[in-house]
């Protein structure tokens, strides 16, 4: 009995060792969630019918008491009989599929076995059937979950055996030789085919383990790179954002190349033909387009669907990332792959979360920003509404006009109070008209006027059509106070600032143009970046704490391109200058329009 | 001892251990640990009805009876069987309205009485014991014969599992070893019976030849009269068999673990269906036994005949099956006593600790251990108790407990929940009665004086093996009699009482 166990054993390694390669089987993992339809059962009751078939040719032959070794069973003589090893395959299949799979695979087995004949035959052909059916439903009884475990099969392993030997008992009475069959054959199936089951379930626990693995692998991966990803988020220029990011996630994922697209600017791409893929303008059409318009991640199967115009590119296929951040402009991250096959659900999942990760980093940073600036504004709201030196300043040019002109000085004491409401209630709007932006700089400029009437001229020069035009509040006073502080600091006469607002084709173009010492020329390559890269703390030293100010208002706002512009000017002094869309304007009446510019 | 067993034995074990293992990990609260939650469908707690209350005696010992005494061994199985009609008519959804873990909350919800209720501990507490002492020790000397282990192995095997069982399983643990040994026991005794029947070629007539070539009866094997003698015998066999289920703990203490009415009533009729299928094919293998092993083989290898069904197993399969055989008997014994222990249990920490010791005012956690320790003690000294009762004779005691069931608890049950006129005076005089009666009953009858091997080497003073018949009068006669002595004195509200039992409406909390 011991060698025949052995045997028996050795066989069902066979099996197992099949078995094994069935589940490497990717389609194999599908058969592990239980929502059947009735191609799958059928499918199924194939694949597992097949390997019972099988497993029957690796069964041992029984004659005239003795176990026949014939390595695999090709032919079962009418005197002989078949151990077939099918139940265990049946049994897997009823597990693993449910009760109908089992009994599908059970009828092709059965009809196979009684084909093979030999003694026995019918009972061959009843048990498998049957087997697969009470395995399926035994399956479900015992457990929620999608797998039994191990323990549990190799408990319920023990019956199929036993079921069989006692089908053959009641199939073949008083008959001697089948008593001795089941006396012989009987335990060692049993062991034989419970250790099997056993086995074989631990190996779908490894496969599931495995998948699950490969989720949280994925999961885990899309947030490490997020995490890593925010420094490059926080950059302010959308060129090092792209690079850093491309390069980070070129390091990181298993991908042949990268791009990244911001707006309709090619701004980075690494990997795989970098040669030809120019970084520049890119029209942004088909599966690019849809991605961007449905905001989902695409995938581009087919060398046609990716946007090259080299024939011999080895890129063939890519995944699509649209990445939306706050102020609505889009990006688009692409990995590309040289072969459409390497790209995997894990993949497609992969980009999907890291495109969700880097569209809300965005946000959180945007948000972030946004906070941090209007703290500042309130901060320097404050500090305006309190500036100790302005105020005294103008209270004493104030004391000083009353004698010599009372008229210029009731008129000072208007504009003064004018600037102070203004400044009292910047906080409670995020945009406000230019016309009352340019109220609060004309009260500014007539104060600072009066005060500094030898050493400098301001002149306002403002387009009246464009009165209606929303623009943060505060924003180009202090561009003509830093004129005064920094650029004119050092003049004692002669000193000219030009305040200009003009219409520019969907633009507004607002200026301040001083002919003072300028912007030093090392620091003004910088500027531009300095302006939204460094800190504020930085800024400060520089004395530069209102341009910064402003500008990262005017960006959080309205957006990158209202930035804050820096020119030294070749006939000295500098300019600085920023646009404001003309598009966010509000309807206001002509006469208004007209008033401010009588006015005026 | 054969390898083939051995290996059945063990994958028997270790199946029964996985379930306590995951029942174990469930049965956190009182509430799970004494009635599983009520999570039990009606089907699942039908199935674990049945495996309660099949005990081995039934399987092997029914089988054997058929084999030797024919007509009059089928009649015996019938008793078990339509016992069942009372249980669902009269007991089952009263007990589940009114009970929450054990029998006395049954009768406290009407007399709440710290007596009846240490009456109502001690009784089930006696009938669980006397009916778990015999089931070991025949279960002992059953492993003794199948596997060929020595006695106290045995009995220590069977008692540490039951004791594991319950102690780490609680009722959920007890109710799943009942309900798979329901389905391996349907389906290997269907399964013999087929192999019974194919063996004559599926021939019936031949079959019935056979057996009167079998036995020595000849035609009589199909007439009454060879296993009970007198009719007052069987008559009083009878009134305990049928009364007694009612009044069985283990049994009415499952009630609690299904969520309502209509699943007691589920529970009932899938047991009886369970039971009713179970005997017809016990019929199949005691004939079978007659036919294929013969009366003078049963008789030579065994004189009870409580081996018919191995033997039968072995002629028809040979080792293998037998092995199997044994192994179902063995799952059999373990569901059977695992039932019992909970059922003390239940009856001693949840009744007389947690309600007369420590007046209700134990924490769910206390309640719990309580629990857990008595589950752990009973099982101990039960084994203890069967180890040291290997030569006695203790059948008697499950005759024992179908009468103090029948005329201690029933009485009290019924007419707690149908007399109006019921007083607690009443409850307690039955109680005490019944109990006194059977016990005194037994000790004077057949079999405790027996010239031959009885406790008291004499004439029996009454002769009569079973007793219920006199028994079963006096228990309700005295609860009748004493509630009509001493009525009570507060009117209970009986037909709020009453409304709760039938429709589990609580009535008067409504009103407050």
């Amino acid at each position: 009995m011991k060698e025949l166990t052995i045997i028996l054993l050795e066989r069902i390694g066979l099996l197992l060792v099949i078995a094994f390669v069935l589940t490497r089987i990717p389609s194999f993992k599908t058969m592990l969630y239980r929502e059947f339809d009735a191609k799958t059962v059928m499918l199924h009751s194939f694949i597992f019918g097949v390997f019972g078939i099988v497993s029957s040719h690796f069964g041992l032959i029984f004659k005239d008491g003795a176990i026949i070794n014939r390595g695999i069973v090709t032919v079962v003589q009418p005197d002989e009989m078949l151990i077939s090893l099918s139940i265990i395959a049946i049994v897997i299949a009823g597990l693993l599929g449910g009760p109908l799979v089992g009994l599908g695979a059970g009828i092709i087995v059965g009809i196979h076995l009684g084909f093979l004949g030999g003694i026995g035959w019918v009972a061959n052909v009843l048990i498998n059937p049957l087997t697969g059916l009470l395995a399926g439903l035994t399956g479900r009884f015992f457990s929620k979950a999608r797998v039994i475990s191990p323990i549990q099969a190799l408990f319920i392993g023990v019956f199929p055996p036993i079921l069989q030997m006692q089908l053959l008992l009641v199939l073949y009475p008083q008959n001697e030789q089948m008593i001795q069959f089941v006396n012989v054959i009987g335990l060692p199936l049993v062991l034989a085919s419970s250790i099997a089951i056993a086995v074989f379930t631990a190996m779908i626990g490894i496969v599931l383990a495995e998948q699950e693995n490969e989720a949280a692998q994925a999961t885990r991966q899309a947030l490490t790179i997020a995490e890593e990803a925010l420094p490059f988020l926080r950059m302010t220029s959308a060129k090092e954002r792209a690079e850093g990011l491309a390069s980070l996630l070129y390091d990181r994922l298993d991908i042949a190349a990268i791009s990244v697209i911001v707006k309709d600017e090619l701004l980075a791409f690494k990997g795989i033909g970098a040669d030809h893929h120019t970084l520049g303008p890119v029209q942004k059409k088909g599966l690019l387009l849809e991605a961007v318009e449905s905001d989902e991640v695409k995938v581009a199967y087919r060398k046609a669907d990716i946007d090259c115009p080299e024939p011999s590119c080895q890129l063939e296929a890519c995944i699509i990332i649209p990445i939306t951040s706050t102020n609505g402009s889009k990006s688009i991250i692409q990995f590309y792959f040289t072969k459409s096959q390497h790209i995997r659900p894990v993949e497609i999942v992969l980009a999907q979360g890291l495109g969700k990760l880097i569209s809300n980093q965005l946000k959180v940073i945007a948000n972030e920003n946004l906070r941090k600036n209007i703290v500042d504004a309130e901060l320097r709201n404050l500090q305006a509404q309190i500036n100790p030196h302005f105020l005294f300043n103008t209270l004493h040019l104030i004391a000083t006009l009353f004698r010599i002109d009372p008229q210029k000085a009731r008129n000072i004491t208007l504009q003064l109070a004018s600037f102070m409401r203004f400044n009292l209630g910047i906080t409670s709007e995020s945009l406000i008209s230019l016309e009352r932006e340019c109220e609060h700089v004309r009260a500014y400029i007539e104060i600072i006027q009066t005060r500094f009437s030898k050493q400098l001229h301001i002149n306002f020069e403002v387009d009246p059509t464009v009165m209606n035009i929303q623009i943060p509040p505060s924003t180009i006073q202090p561009l003509v106070e830093n004129s005064i502080q920094h650029g004119l600091k050092n003049k004692a006469s002669g000193g000219k600032i030009d305040v200009t607002i003009e219409r520019e084709k969907h633009y507004v173009k607002i200026s301040v143009k001083d002919n003072g010492i300028g912007f030093d020329p090392k620091k003004l390559d910088t500027l531009y970046q300095k302006g939204r890269t460094t800190s504020q703390t930085d800024q400060i030293d520089h004395g530069g704490v209102g341009l910064f100010n402003v500008n990262q208002r005017l960006i959080s706002l309205l957006g990158d391109e209202s930035s804050l512009q820096f020119k030294n000017l070749r006939e000295g002094g500098s300019i600085v200058y920023f646009y404001i869309p003309n598009s966010i304007s509000v309807r206001r009446n002509n006469d208004e329009i007209e008033r401010d510019d009588s006015r005026r | 001892m054969n390898f083939t067993y051995f290996l059945f034995f063990v994958c028997i074990v270790i199946c029964t251990l996985i379930i306590t293992y995951w029942a174990a990990r469930r049965s956190k609260t009182t509430m799970q640990f004494y009635t599983a939650a009520g999570s039990l469908t009606g089907v699942q707690n039908g199935m674990a009805i049945a495996g309660d209350y099949i005990s081995a005696a039934s399987f092997l010992g029914i089988i054997g009876a058929i084999a030797l005494n024919g007509y009059d061994g089928f009649l015996y199985s019938l008793g078990f069987l339509v016992s069942y009609l009372v249980v669902l008519f009269f007991v089952a959804e009263p007990v589940h309205h009114l009970g929450k873990y054990s029998l006395g909350d049954v009768i406290c919800e009407r007399f709440p009485s710290k007596n009846i209720r240490i009456l109502m501990a001690i009784g089930s507490f006696i009938i669980s014991i006397f009916y778990m002492i015999p089931q070991l020790v025949a279960s002992g000397l059953l492993l003794r014969l199948l596997l060929d282990l020595n006695y106290s192995t045995s009995v220590l095997i069977i008692g540490s599992l039951m004791t594991v069982y319950v102690v780490f399983g609680g009722m959920i643990a007890t109710s799943w070893v009942q309900i798979v040994k329901t389905i391996l026991l349907m389906t290997s005794t269907f399964l013999l019976s087929l192999i019974v029947f194919s063996y004559y070629r599926w021939d019936l007539m031949t079959l019935i030849e056979e057996v009167k070539l079998g036995t020595p009866l000849g035609d009589q094997f199909f007439m009454p009269g060879h296993l009970l003698g007198s009719p007052l015998e069987m008559i009083s066999l009878y009134i305990a068999l049928v009364l007694g289920t009612a009044g069985l703990p283990h049994i009415l203490i499952r009630f609690y673990t299904v969520q309502n009415v209509q699943e007691v009533r589920k529970s009932v009729l899938t047991a009886s269906g369970i039971i009713g299928v179970f005997y017809l094919m016990t019929l199949v293998l005691g004939l079978g036994t007659a036919a294929v092993v013969g009366y003078d083989t049963l008789i030579q290898q065994d004189s009870t005949g409580n081996l018919a069904g191995p033997l039968l197993a072995k002629a028809l399969g040979g080792d293998f099956l037998l092995a199997f055989v044994a192994a179902i008997a063995f799952t059999t014994v373990v569901a059977v006593v695992a039932g019992l222990v909970i059922s003390a249990t239940t009856a001693f920490s949840h009744d007389i600790y947690h309600h007369i010791i420590k007046k209700g005012k134990t924490t769910e956690k206390e309640q719990l251990r309580a629990a857990q320790l008595s589950a752990l003690a009973i099982g101990f000294v039960s084994t203890i108790f069967a180890l040291g009762l290997k030569n006695v004779n203790v059948t008697f005691l499950v005759s024992l407990t179908f009468i103090i069931a029948a005329s201690s608890n029933l009485p009290v049950i019924l007419l707690t929940i149908y007399w109006k006129k019921f007083s607690e005076a009443g409850a307690i005089i039955g109680m005490i009665l019944g109990l006194v009666a059977s016990i005194t009953l037994l000790i004077v009858g057949p079999h405790a004086m027996n010239v031959n091997d009885g406790l008291f080497l004499r004439d029996p003073i009454i002769n009569l093996y079973n007793p219920g018949i006199i028994a079963i009068p006096i228990g309700f006669l005295g609860a009748i009699v004493g509630s009509y002595l001493f009525p009570s004195k507060e009117l209970v509200d009986y037909e709020a009482f009453y409304i709760k039992a039938q429709t589990g409406i609580d009535v008067r909390s409504v009103d407050e």
